[in-house]
């Protein structure tokens, strides 16, 4: 498991993992996200249960058990939550935020130690020992209960699966050129975000985000001008494409 | 450490008192059939009639018995595969305590894995338990089979006796014969599993 310092402001660290040289073929890489702020610790999108232990691992490099005391999970699917009932034994004081539409489904995957705060509909904000990140709605992007996280300290969005690309697990860090890019992202997004409606509601909201790091769940981070390239391309792409 | 098919074991057992449950329903609706008819037969059938009470009360506690052994099996299915979960963490743990022996905070997981081995340690009595409670279940209702095997041999004869209502008679009392042998094959494909369960609990722990 790779770890990569992605940003940092008085308040708070981000960290990437992923690359996971180890990782069995067909599971689809995914990149997980730890911030600090102080004594406590957020993993988001901590990944399928395959990947739980060469997390621990790399998570341990950084904090303590202790320290890691929220989880977020953007939405239900199993790379980003399935090893979630191996988090409740390591982390049973933890809290988990995540959509409350899929508390019953995401209580699947094994739930008798960790606390599980359900998001409502319109977001709201974790607290990290006075530290406040947000969790902003990112509905039907691409699951029906969805959200991303939002540090205006550092100025990271965390993304979920907006933004995300296929590709090699030896893909660098970063988009450096963003119309090369384009590909390894678009089935992606016409295929799995099913709504231009919610899509045009997101990217008004976050061009009124202060950015300088978006960071998706799968492939490379964007940063500086490729955000607005971004947003700009997903403005006039068309989704939700498999019903023609 | 429990095998992983302990659950799929404890499941079958389940499934066998299932089948056993739907076999003494059956049983119970002969036995009706058989006080009604001994009733029409009236003094030719008084030695037979005189045994359908047995088999209904026997009929109505399989149903229970067998029910509740069969709850008690999937409650020990479910106790196994939390345990096959619990070992999983601990794996896990014991795992990424050797592989990333150097890292900063590796000390900090020593906690959650004595908790999970006493986790263990009290799943693993809980196990051990209920499969001995199983086991003395299981037990008391194959004699109660063994009395069934009596009654169906009376029974048999009962019939013989019965003047024309003999062959009515006849056929009821092979029905419980059978009923009561299917019954015991459950039983003891039940017990066969439970004896494999068993096995795998003092090879492992």
């Amino acid at each position: 498991m790779k770890v990569h310092k992605l940003a940092s402001s008085a308040k708070t660290q981000w960290l990437m993992f992923g690359r996971d040289p180890n990782k069995p073929d067909k599971i689809i890489d995914t990149n997980q996200y730890l911030l600090r702020a102080g004594q406590r610790a957020l993993l988001m999108d901590p990944g399928g249960i395959e990947l739980f232990a060469p997390m621990l691992a790399a998570v341990l490099r950084e904090v303590s058990l202790e320290e890691l005391t929220d989880l977020f999970a953007s939405h239900q699917d199993p790379d980003i939550i399935s090893s979630l009932g191996l988090w409740d034994q390591a982390l049973p004081e933890a809290t988990l935020h995540s959509p409350w539409l899929w508390e019953g489904f995401i209580r699947h995957f094994g739930m008798n130690n960790i606390t599980y705060n359900p998001i409502a509909d319109t977001g709201g904000v974790i607290n990290l020992g006075g530290v406040e990140i947000e969790m902003v709605p990112a509905h039907y992007l691409h699951s029906s209960g969805n959200f991303h996280i939002y540090d205006p300290h550092a100025k990271v969005l965390m993304s979920g699966d907006v933004g995300a690309a296929l590709e090699d697990i030896n893909a660098p860090m970063e988009v450096d050129n963003f119309d090369q890019h384009i590909p390894k992202m678009r089935k992606f997004h016409q295929r799995w975000m099913p709504s231009n409606r919610a899509k045009l509601d997101w990217i008004n909201r976050v061009r009124q985000m202060d950015i300088d790091i978006m960071a998706p769940q799968h492939g490379r981070i964007f940063t500086g001008d490729n955000i607005q390239r971004f947003l700009d391309w997903f403005e006039g792409l068309e989704v939700g494409v498999a019903v023609s | 450490m429990a095998k992983t098919e302990t659950y799929v074991l404890a499941a079958k057992i389940a499934a066998h008192l299932h089948y056993a449950t739907k076999v003494a329903e059956q049983l119970s609706l002969t036995a009706k059939n058989a006080h009604a008819v001994s009733a029409r037969a009236g003094q030719q059938a008084s030695g037979f009639r005189a045994i359908t009470s047995f088999i209904e009360d026997l009929a109505s506690t399989t149903i229970t018995q067998a029910s509740l052994i069969s709850n008690n099996a999937v409650n020990i299915s479910m106790l196994a595969t939390n345990r096959e979960r619990t070992n999983r963490a601990l794996q896990h743990f014991l795992k990424v305590r050797r592989s990333a022996h150097d890292a900063a905070h590796i000390q900090s997981i020593d906690g959650p894995t004595a908790i999970t081995q006493k986790q263990l340690r009290q799943l693993d009595e809980a196990f051990r338990d209920q499969l001995w409670q199983l086991e003395l279940q299981l037990e008391e209702t194959q004699q109660q089979i063994r009395a069934a095997a009596i009654i169906s041999s009376t029974s048999k004869v009962e019939a013989s006796q019965a003047g024309s209502f003999k062959p009515q008679l006849e056929v009821i009392a092979t029905n419980i014969a059978n009923a009561a042998d299917q019954i015991k094959q459950h039983l003891q494909s039940a017990q066969q599993l439970l004896v494999e369960a068993t096995d795998d609990l003092h090879h492992h722990y």
